[in-house]
């Protein structure tokens, strides 16, 4: 009889242990940016935006998240970008996620005529989450970024 | 005697020759303005941009925070006049209409790079004609101030190679004459980004692509605006 439970909580356990995103405090917003800045080198100088922009070009509304950095090359001559978004708890951070996900689909969209060689770096593209925490990236390296995130997440 | 006399006439001559210039120079202030202090934020309380990707710096860097900046990446005047891509009221419109829409009382356009960089300036010039007539018909209480096109690195010419310094400067002697015929007011953000040669973009002052903005460049945009839109007559 015991058996029958303890197999799927086993498994339940060792996935959370996996996964790496259980009962870990998330880390500073600013913190997990930085480390995906200093993942690479980007192709044109990054510019921290303010919250305001960011909160426009995200959709987000006051409340959606805890903390929000976003670097962009603010040219716009690239689409190259990194934000950093903390909820307050998973189902913040699920609307969070999709939120960035239209972001992104935004983008591709704009670059897709504008400036198609730019397209490789937003296909490899995609959003990250961890717990209450989600990321994107756009980056030359995303797989450099990937792992500076994985890294800071304690994966 | 006599040299007296030919100072003095040359003196006149040299007077009149002097007013003539600021009398010249007068006629352009009604087009062209560089005040000696900015506007303060208030004046772009109820003002408007609708430009392409390289006014959006200004929006990313937060550099005229008061101004609501409607952007559109690879915007063209013939997009702004005809691409249904704005939604308004759970329809699409055109940049135009969504500009319109906004009834604002001050409205700057820098429009221009995108059109140029594919078409001939002949039909972008008459495109930025059209979405003018329509938008003075729209807002007949809009002032309106007609940015110059920046200026361009060999880089971008490299990339976009329709799209030259010289066609760049006979679409903005267009803008020039369109704002002057029209009473309407230019605002020159080209020359002030102007390498000292005076042959390209300052190569600081732009990104890689040799088209777009760096922050120091979108600094001088923001700064020339704030300083040529004020009204003389103030």
């Amino acid at each position: 009889m015991k058996k029958r439970w303890l197999l799927p909580v086993s498994l339940l356990l060792v996935l959370f242990a996996v996964s790496g995103c259980a009962r870990k405090a998330a880390p500073p917003a600013a913190d997990l940016a930085r480390a995906a800045l200093d993942s690479q080198i980007y192709t044109e100088e990054m510019t921290e935006l303010s919250r305001t922009r960011t909160d426009a070009l995200l959709g987000l509304a006051e409340g959606d998240t805890t903390e929000a950095v976003m670097l962009m090359d603010a040219s716009r001559s690239t689409p190259e970008m990194i934000a950093v978004l903390t909820c307050a708890n998973d189902t913040s951070a699920a609307a969070a996620q999709s939120k960035l996900s239209g972001y992104l689909e935004s983008l591709r969209s704009q670059y897709a005529d504008y400036r198609p060689e730019e397209m490789p770096k937003l296909e490899a593209a995609s959003v990250m989450r961890c717990g209450s925490q989600c990321v994107l990236i756009v980056a030359p390296d995303q797989e450099a970024a990937r792992a500076a995130v994985n890294k800071a997440w304690g994966k | 005697m006599r040299t007296t006399r030919l100072l003095l006439l040359t003196a006149i001559l040299l007077l009149t020759v002097c007013c003539a210039a600021a009398e010249s120079g007068a006629q352009q202030t009604s087009v062209c303005v560089r005040r000696q202090t900015p506007v303060d934020g208030d004046w772009f309380e109820n003002a408007c941009l609708m430009g392409d990707s390289i006014p959006e710096s200004l929006a990313n860097l937060d550099l005229i925070p008061e101004l609501e900046i409607i952007v559109k990446m690879g915007q063209s005047p013939d997009g702004a006049l005809n691409n249904h891509d704005f939604k308004l009221d759970g329809n699409y419109v055109t940049m135009a209409e969504y500009v319109a829409a906004r009834a604002p009382g001050k409205l700057l356009i820098m429009l221009g790079s995108n059109g140029l960089d594919h078409s001939e300036p002949d039909e972008v010039e008459s495109s930025y004609r059209d979405l003018l007539d329509l938008l003075e018909d729209r807002l007949p209480e809009t002032e309106f101030y007609l940015v110059s096109v920046t200026p361009i690195a060999p880089a971008g010419t490299e990339r976009y190679p329709r799209l030259t310094m010289p066609v760049i400067e006979r679409f903005n002697a267009m803008l020039y004459g369109e704002a002057e015929r029209r009473g309407l007011r230019y605002v020159d953000v080209f020359t002030p980004l102007l390498n000292e040669e005076g042959t390209a973009i300052d190569s600081e002052l732009c990104a890689g692509d040799g088209i777009h903005l760096t922050r120091k460049g979108s600094q001088i945009v923001a700064d020339e605006i704030r300083l040529q839109v004020g009204d003389p007559r103030e």
